[in-house]
């Protein structure tokens, strides 16, 4: 009777290679999803803000203004009296940041990205760590352009980040979204995007302080 | 981020090259059931394309083991919930005893095994993976892969002589 061991050692092995239409099926269907995520991406996205908006619309409805943030002409962000402060948490993979808006914290951490959100937004609105998806609204997403062409720059501001020609500008509105900024700089190993909902209530020069903070390591990818 | 036309050509060259292993692989994880195994791993690769443009090429092997360990848990627990089903009377043979080869035995004892005992044997001892690696594809400690394959072992060596078929 042969010892478990051997059987277990000496079970059929497999080294075909695989059937080229095969192969090509299992590329199809990783097409496919990458288009999924990229339309659940937008559509939570899209969601949140026009959320945030509806409560915005309404809170001003009730004539309570007078203690809510006003908005900066021009930006539509809302000045939030947010304060820019030194970020002492544990640092991104793959990136390096120095300045965040008092009391948020990096909750998302992937070699080509990393994502900030405020106290209280920690989590919810998708999974805050590991893999799949995180979403964006209401917090700054800060990751690596790859190979796609970036956002329309044809009505960017140029902005300087740390000596580099940096562009801002923002994502276009539609009826169900209030649109966010983005931010655009050149790095050593390619293009950074941060990206920030009108909903964060970060003015321009915040996101411009909080750009400034980013530092790009060997790590990335 | 979508892979470039170029991470596209490497993946269907890694694929072509370590599809049939990750089927044995998947086969084993989810009973030993082809068509099962062929689920986790178009799962599994559907996964491994989506995270393709971060994947080292001197890990991607390793990776895509992950994936499918993953895979075939998720299609555990989906099986485990599908292949409840009662029966009036049980059966007062064991399948085991009917089979022929040591190779359907031991797949078959396979089965009876916890999932992350089952992939720890798998990985360790089929596939002939290092503690380590396994480690990595399971997302345990070291010392949980050695307690797993140990026991896992140890099990598969106590009922593998009792269900020889008795010889007249």
């Amino acid at each position: 009777m042969p010892d478990i061991m051997t059987v277990l050692q000496n079970l059929p092995q497999t080294s075909e290679p695989a059937d080229e239409a095969v192969v090509a099926a299992d590329v199809a269907r990783g097409h496919r999803a990458v288009s999924r995520r990229r339309q659940r991406r937008i559509g939570f996205t899209a969601a949140a803000v026009a959320v945030v908006a509806g409560v915005a619309a309404g809170a001003g409805q009730l004539g309570t203004t007078a203690n809510h943030p006003t908005t900066t002409a021009g930006t539509g962000i809302t000045a939030a009296g947010l304060q820019m402060v030194a970020y002492t948490g544990e640092q991104p993979s793959g990136f390096e940041v120095t300045t965040v808006p008092d009391g948020w914290t990096v909750i998302s951490s992937q070699p080509y990205e990393f994502v900030v959100a405020p106290p209280g937004r920690e989590t919810g609105g998708g999974p805050s760590a590991g893999p799949g998806p995180v979403f964006y609204d209401g917090r700054i997403a800060v990751y690596m352009l790859g190979d796609g062409p970036g956002p329309n720059a044809s009505h960017a501001e140029k902005v300087d980040i740390n000596g580099k020609p940096g562009k801002l500008g923002t994502f276009p509105k539609t009826t169900t979204s209030p649109g966010a900024h983005w931010l655009t700089f050149p790095s050593d190993h390619g293009t950074v995007v941060v990206q920030v909902p009108d909903s964060t209530g970060l003015s321009n020069d915040q996101i411009l302080t909080f750009a400034r903070g980013i530092t790009v390591t060997d790590a990335v990818r | 981020m979508r892979p470039t036309p170029e991470q596209d050509r490497e993946f269907t060259a890694f694929v072509t090259a370590r599809r049939a292993g990750l089927v044995r692989v998947a086969e084993l994880l989810v009973s030993g059931d082809p068509a099962k195994g062929e689920d986790v791993v178009q799962m599994a690769l559907t996964r491994l394309y989506l995270s393709w443009p971060r994947v080292r090429p001197e890990t991607a092997e390793a990776y895509a083991r992950r994936c499918v360990v993953n895979a075939a848990t998720d299609e555990r627990r989906r099986l485990f919930r599908r292949r409840e089903q009662p029966f009036a009377e049980l059966p007062d043979v064991a399948v085991l005893e009917e089979m022929a080869g040591d190779d359907e035995k031991v797949k078959a004892l396979l089965k009876t095994l916890p999932t992350g005992m089952r992939a720890a044997v798998v990985l360790r001892y089929i596939e002939g993976l290092s503690v380590t690696e396994t480690a990595a594809a399971m997302r345990c400690s070291e010392g949980n892969v050695k307690s797993q394959s140990a026991r896992g072992l140890q099990r598969l060596r106590e009922f593998f002589p009792a269900r020889q078929p008795h010889l007249a």
